[in-house]
């Protein structure tokens, strides 16, 4: 009902959604124009001059809208403009490309083949070429090779993978990390720091470094009855290896020409390399060596050698040595 | 801040003799987070007892690697080894 004292104004009206007037419904002309309401949806019509029926306003202020569906509305010379280039789904922005099915937590903002986006474990996702479903799998976007970088409570993670079929699982692997103290780690056997002074690369590639301590077993004595290994660390840069370490060894004979005793050493030799190491008898009167096997295969074996005059001490001696030699990696 | 120390085997490899190289390490932790590992190794020839009584999974992989015949090559093949010049 009409309040009082005012005369409202009437519009054509609808209660139906969708339903739109036609262009005989209205006028529009010099002496005057219709609108047209729809109550139902919030919309306003009117026919403009070329007797077409256009949207003046929606509810809440919003205007014309430009563009399809989940379409981003922007300025374009003072009228909503939109573009297939800029897509909104609801949770993820697609910038030249409609967003992929991400995983309802990521949020990602994506392009063509990049896309950045939120992991919910409180990180962060750059990948190129794949995107994170529903099912945490990660989806190659074209059929091409595919590459991940992600951060994760302090730690950075590189992956990559081999070139698949779209729309198909990626298999990523572990490239090589940074963990949050700092330490840079290559994750896949036999990769490391490339020096690229040389065509062969893998000759140039720095690929291990390691050091710690070792323990060993001894057998097959020659003029030898036990020995013992003590102060035994080791030191590996790359295939190289040096041994530290002090046998005592305890001789059975003062006679004959040489005494020796088998031992088991942490890397393998490789094979075909003469190997040997001059090991110095504490009391520096006395020297022995560390000899590999006469056929020179490749084994986690060693022997001590020394020769029974020098052994002086009246049934042990001790001998410090360091033994470098190739490992087979 | 809590220091803690946990020791594993975190390498084995198997040579084609049937040698088993291990690697023990010692992981150190701060709160949760690694902060530093040391290595000891050793090694288990086929028919070394000793490997019985190692930590897992070595008693596990001679098990499975060291079998009569490897065993047995093993042996014989030490029982011709010479040192060099020897």
């Amino acid at each position: 009902m009409a309040q009082t004292g005012y005369t409202p104004i009437l519009l054509y009206a609808s209660g139906t959604t969708g339903n739109t007037p036609s262009a005989s419904n209205l006028t529009s002309s010099s002496s005057g124009a219709e609108l047209a309401l729809n109550y139902y949806d919030g919309k306003l019509f009117y026919k403009d001059n070329t007797g077409t029926v256009q949207v003046l306003a929606g509810k809440g202020g919003t205007g014309v809208v430009a563009g399809s569906n989940t379409q981003v509305q922007y300025n374009n010379n003072g009228v909503f403009g939109a573009s297939a280039n800029l897509t909104f789904d609801g949770t993820n922005l697609g910038i030249g490309v409609t967003p992929s099915a991400w995983g309802s937590t990521n949020k990602a903002i994506e392009f063509s083949y990049a896309s950045f986006a939120n992991n919910s474990g409180g990180g962060a996702y750059v990948a190129a070429n794949v995107y994170l479903n529903g099912s945490s799998q990660w989806i190659y976007k074209s059929t091409a090779a595919a590459s991940l970088y992600q951060q994760s409570s302090g730690t950075h993670y590189f992956y990559n993978a081999i070139s698949g079929t779209s729309g198909t699982a990626a298999s990523l692997t572990q490239a090589m990390t940074l963990n949050n103290s700092g330490t840079l780690i290559f994750n896949q056997s036999g990769q490391g720091i490339q020096f690229t002074n040389s065509s062969a690369l893998t000759n140039s590639t720095l690929n291990d470094y390691e050091t710690g301590t070792w323990t060993t077993t001894f057998s097959a004595y020659s003029n030898g009855s036990s020995a013992s290994l003590s102060n035994a660390t080791y030191i590996k840069i790359g295939k190289q290896v040096t041994l530290f370490g002090e046998i005592a060894f305890t001789k059975t004979s003062a006679s004959g020409v040489l005494a020796y005793v088998n031992f088991t050493i942490p890397f393998a030799t490789n094979s075909g390399v003469a190997n040997c190491g001059i090991v110095t008898g504490e009391s520096g009167n006395s020297v022995a060596i560390l000899s590999p096997y006469n056929n020179g295969s490749s084994i986690s074996a060693c022997y001590f050698v020394i020769p029974v005059s020098s052994l002086v001490g009246a049934t042990t001696d001790n001998y410090a040595f360091s033994y470098t030699y190739q490992a087979t990696f | 801040m809590t220091f803690s120390s946990t020791t594993i085997i975190d390498k084995t490899e198997v040579l084609e003799d049937g040698t088993i190289q291990v690697r023990q390490a010692e992981v150190i932790t701060k709160d949760g987070n690694e902060i530093a590992r040391n290595f000891t190794r050793w090694v288990r020839t086929p028919g070394d007892t000793a490997a019985q009584s190692d930590p897992a999974p070595v008693p596990a992989i001679a098990a499975a690697v060291w079998t009569e015949s490897v065993i047995s090559a093993y042996q014989a093949a030490q029982a011709a080894q010479r040192p060099i010049g020897v």
